[in-house]
């Protein structure tokens, strides 16, 4: 692994916001947003542009990521999306690093939709290509890796107690198989097997004015969605310097446009491995469905 | 910066795209209000959408506590033209409702809900 001089921290926080792929699902009466820090459980034709993420190291050492991403479908359940970044690494009195993230493409399948129980199910496989020299000074991987991956959903609007109802859940799990085993001496430029996980617990307000009660709420705050997503990592065993295990909290809320949303997160260190500060994530996302329905939001085969 | 520089011009052509493009219907409003108690029994169910959307393909549904159908099956575009769904209502009693709707949007995306109201005694 030829990382920089940078924590292990930073690095990870870039392996992970490299990996990410977000997409928006509408499922019966509930819609699940785009979450930031991993992706949800549908498919769609949709752009993130862009995403900022701001991650402060230590001794004064900070990494700005610019990210995209876009997703297309195939059908109306199967999606092909591509995302990738380019960041900024800076430490005082040094020159600043930059270089393009690691490229993703990830294919991905619905695979199961209730419209009546708020559950929505997918399988995906990502792939994470190979950096350069940039890549891989900016905490980039210099090898790939493939990562078969579960995506889940479940709004709650079952539960008894009509204020909970709003709430939601979302997961990912990914296991990441690389292209080239890291040695135990951490120098053949490879990567560790891994697991990578995110979940996030979502209080819809649009669900509770439109399916529970309506509070009269203004309608800029009747669109919110507060929510808090939770990012781990962890090496699933054999050598893995450089790759120490991770878990970070993002607290935050989504605004839902009808054609958008604007996301804005903390993004809390968990351990010590996930850095000694609080950063921070904000995201603009486009839902090409809506916006061109009859072109370039609509799948390649109906 | 070039990667910066190119998609702010990208983000604020989406945004100006966004602002007038189409979307899923979803309420904005309703009459009864969702999860309200009305001291007089309405006379028919308003649904308000964000889009329009296809009568054909739209639906209300209101039942009483039993399950039993009390709407007249009658769905129709309201005052407000595409983006209001209406229902008309058999002689409402006292007690809780279920409304169940569905929606075709213009551009033929689906939504789907439903809320209570309750008409006290």
């Amino acid at each position: 692994m030829n990382r920089p001089s940078f924590g292990a921290a930073l690095a990870c926080a870039s392996l992970f916001a490299a990996h990410s792929a977000f997409a928006h699902v509408v499922v019966g009466a509930r819609v699940f947003p785009v979450t930031l820090t991993f992706d949800d459980p549908g498919v769609g034709d949709e752009a993130t542009l862009p995403q900022f993420v701001y991650a402060p190291g230590p001794d004064g050492q900070n990494e700005y990521q610019f990210q995209w991403e876009y997703d297309k479908t195939i059908t109306p359940t199967t999606a092909l999306i591509y995302n990738q970044g380019w960041d900024v690494l800076h430490q005082p009195g040094m020159k600043n690093l930059t270089g393009f993230e690691n490229a993703v493409i990830t294919g991905k399948w619905q695979s199961i939709t209730l419209p009546n129980s708020e559950t929505v199910a997918s399988l995906g496989v990502m792939y994470e290509f190979g950096g350069n020299q940039a890549t891989q000074n900016i905490g980039g991987d210099a090898t790939g890796a493939t990562l078969p991956t579960l995506y889940i959903g479940q709004g709650l609007g079952a539960l008894p107690i009509g204020m909970l109802r709003p709430l939601a859940v979302t997961g990912e799990l990914s296991y990441s198989i690389p292209d080239r085993q890291l040695n135990s001496a951490g120098d053949n430029q490879g990567q560790p097997f891994y697991w990578a996980g995110g979940l996030s617990l979502q209080y819809s307000i649009p669900y509770l004015q439109s399916q529970v009660k309506h509070f009269g709420i203004p309608d800029f705050f009747g669109r919110m969605i507060p929510l808090v997503e939770v990012d781990w990592f962890s090496p699933a065993g054999g050598p893995a310097s450089g790759y120490p295990e991770t878990l970070t909290f993002a607290p935050g809320v989504i605004y839902m446009g009808d054609t958008y949303q604007v996301g804005l997160e903390a993004l809390i260190p968990g351990n010590k491995a996930a850095g000694p500060h609080v950063g921070a994530i904000l995201q603009v996302h486009f839902f090409f469905d809506d916006m061109f329905p009859k072109t370039l939001g609509r799948p390649l085969f109906q | 910066m070039l990667p910066i520089r190119s998609s702010l011009l990208a983000v604020a052509f989406l945004l100006a795209l966004a602002a007038s493009a189409l979307a899923h219907a979803f309420p904005t409003g309703t009459f009864p209000p969702v999860g309200s108690t009305l001291k007089t029994a309405p006379r028919e169910v308003v649904i308000d959408f964000t889009e329009g959307v296809i009568p054909n393909f739209s639906k209300i549904e209101v039942a009483d506590a039993t399950g039993a159908r009390v709407d007249k099956n009658d769905d129709h575009l309201g005052p407000a033209g595409a983006k209001e769904l209406v229902v008309d209502l058999e002689p409402l009693k006292p007690g809780t409702y279920k409304v169940t709707w569905h929606a075709t949007a213009v551009d033929t995306h689906k939504t789907q809900g439903s809320f209570d109201f309750t008409v006290s005694p």
